[in-house]
């Protein structure tokens, strides 16, 4: 269940140089003056992994900082797997939620809750990005490595980043959240270049593995709200996760979305089942235990070195969620996301770039695109 | 005086002095040569003296330290351990441990990131012991040992294993899995079965095999001929594959 962000968050660290920002000026208001502390430099490091109670804490230290480096980034899709172009976005680092199959885990060592608080460099180097290639439809996504709008009620950057998108009509701003937070852009006019895409799943995995993300029925009446907006909605059904009564759950959600939603208003679904890092696990054990049903998933080494479900069983379920679909209304379209050629193949009996839908997305960047933003990726925090 | 006395598994020539760094006697434990005193930093006197100690052995130069009420975490430091907190039960573990066991599992040179993956939570920690001890009895690879540990650690907080003791190494490692992964060794077991049912022309060798996260046949034949070649296509043609891939469906 969502809570507060002051009932969540225990302390506030604010870098003196982001102290006048407006996103400092509104810690001020949401949490209580004993709380915050301005800081000179980052308050806390680590050396390598964080310890799982060393990562529990830092889903409740708050730091607001500006970021040194270079904003603009492309999407991570991992070798090996089946990908799409796309821009990432990264505003913060770590998530105020906790979700026990969560890829942070694995992936940051950073012990504080981290919020850039120089949105407006972002835009700047957007803006250079489209001077420099003014025919490209770029995709930008925020929601890689912190939710796109769980904090949004502190940032307000859906606001900014949606009036910026205004000048942009052919780009594509992507949100991705598991919260109930529409409320700061409800009301901005766009282009209708705006997706705010939900990560979904069936009710008894939200209840029990994604802690302090919204319920599924809220996030489904947000996606209601937005839409009749006018902004795009899609869905992540992402990670599915095995458990004894897996066909129910699935069904159940497919038959919720199908009952609130028309194809042609979520033109888009991607599926993916729990997949993660090995590393991963031993972090997950720690913090959630053997109950959680991600941990006692039957999970193997595969060749690109995560660990994933038995292929066969992916399949089997990715083929009854598009099956479900499907049955509602042979116009649904659902993805898969994040997997091997073997597993498109065995969905699909095709590859996506032979999707005439998917093919625009997968179609490579020009070259010395892609090699910038692998040059612009490194950063720092002061 | 005081001792930092660890029992470090390889320790200086016997013909080493006894060395004093603030109090303490450091090295030379039982040597009859004259004391000799030390200065300098802790990490650094015990570093030069023993150059690398196996987890264990910090386990207890980390308890012998806080008795002391010495900072240990820079001499841990030292040794490549940063993070105390991570440490900390894993030494606990170690440390309820035999020092017969303590041993064994110094002679396998267990990194922290092994000791990370067997160590039990506290409810199964007599358990994951016991667990712990019969693997190292049977003699498993530092590879297997984690494995199997990780396993029964893992079964033991889902609901039980029992740990039976006339099983081999390999009996041992193959029930942990089948606990640990009941779906897919089931359906991989009913595979097995009738891809051994089926009739495999002669030298040929049919399995079912898994390979990370997909399982699959595998089937090698040797021929010395034309004709064999083409006998045994033909032979291979007659075999009811679906009824292979069938069998974990019609087994339920």
């Amino acid at each position: 269940m969502e809570r507060p962000l002051n009932e969540q968050i225990e302390k506030v660290f604010i870098h003196r140089e982001a102290a006048s920002t407006p996103v400092a000026q509104r810690a001020r208001e949401i949490f209580s003056p004993e709380k915050i502390q301005v800081v000179d430099e980052k308050p806390l490091s680590t050396r390598g992994m964080l310890s799982p109670k060393d990562f529990d804490r830092s889903k409740r230290w708050l730091y607001l900082t500006p970021f040194k480096g270079s904003f603009f980034k492309q999407c991570p899709g991992a070798g090996g797997m089946v990908c799409c172009n796309y821009f990432v976005l990264n505003l913060g680092l770590q998530c105020n939620m906790n979700c026990s199959y969560c890829y942070l885990q694995s992936y940051i060592n950073t012990p504080l809750l981290t919020v850039y608080t120089n949105v407006e460099k972002a835009l700047e180097e957007l803006d250079v990005m489209a001077s420099r290639h003014p025919d490209k439809a770029f995709r930008v996504g925020t929601g890689e490595t912190t939710d796109s709008l769980s904090l949004d009620s502190l940032t307000q950057y859906s606001k900014s980043l949606i009036q910026f998108f205004k000048k942009y009509p052919k780009w594509t701003l992507e949100f991705k959240t598991k919260s109930s937070q529409v409320q700061e852009f409800i009301d901005e006019s766009h282009e209708r270049n705006v997706v705010v895409s939900w990560s979904i799943n069936c009710p008894e995995v939200v209840e029990r593995e994604e802690h302090g993300t919204a319920s599924l029925k809220l996030r489904l009446a947000s996606a209601r709200r937005v839409l009749d907006r006018g902004f795009k909605v899609a869905f992540h059904l992402d990670p599915m996760i095995w458990h004894p009564q897996w066909q129910a759950g699935y069904a159940e959600l497919v038959d919720l979305i199908t009952g609130q939603f028309t194809p042609s208003e979520v033109p888009s679904i991607t599926v993916g089942a729990l997949r993660f890092q090995p590393e991963q696990k031993i972090m997950m054990k720690e913090r959630f235990g053997m109950q959680s049903l991600v941990n006692r998933g039957e999970l193997f080494p595969t060749r690109e070195g995560k660990l994933r479900y038995d292929q066969e069983l992916r399949n089997e379920m990715f083929n009854f969620v598009m099956t479900r679909f499907r049955d509602h209304d042979p116009k649904w379209r659902v993805w898969l996301c994040m997997e091997n050629s073997e597993t498109w193949a065995g969905t699909y009996q095709e590859m996506p770039s032979r999707i005439p839908e998917l093919k625009e997305f997968f179609s490579p960047l020009p070259k010395k695109m892609s090699d910038q933003s692998a040059q612009t990726s490194i950063g720092s925090t002061p | 005086m005081s001792q930092i006395h660890f029992e470090p598994y390889r320790t200086p020539s016997s013909l080493f002095p006894p060395l004093f760094w603030r109090g303490f006697q450091v090295s030379g434990f039982g040597s009859i040569q004259p004391a000799q005193f030390v200065e300098g930093e802790l990490p650094d006197i015990l570093k030069d003296l023993y150059p690398e100690l196996s987890i264990c052995e910090l386990a207890r130069l980390s308890r012998c330290l806080d008795i002391h009420h010495l900072d240990a975490g820079p001499v841990l430091a030292a040794y490549g351990i940063m993070d105390r907190e991570v440490a900390e039960p894993i030494f606990n573990y170690i440390l309820s441990l035999s020092d017969d066991l303590q041993r064994a599992l110094a002679d396998k040179q267990m990194q922290m990131g092994d000791y990370r993956s067997i160590l039990p939570v506290p409810e199964i920690q007599s358990e994951g012991r016991q667990l712990l001890a019969r693997c190292l009895r049977l003699r498993m690879s530092k590879s297997q040992l984690v494995e199997a540990c990780e396993l029964g650690n893992e079964v033991l907080q889902m609901g039980g294993f029992e740990i039976i003791h006339h099983l081999d190494r390999d009996q041992l490692l193959n029930a942990l899995r089948e606990a640990r992964y009941p779906e897919s060794r089931r359906k991989d077991k009913s595979r097995a079965d009738a891809t051994k049912k089926q009739k495999w022309p002669t030298r040929a060798q049919a399995k079912w095999s898994r390979q990370g996260d997909t399982a699959g046949l595998e089937v090698k034949f040797f021929v010395s001929s034309q004709h064999e070649y083409k006998k045994a296509l033909q032979l291979m043609n007659d075999i009811q594959v679906e009824e292979i891939w069938n069998a974990h469906s019609t087994n339920k």
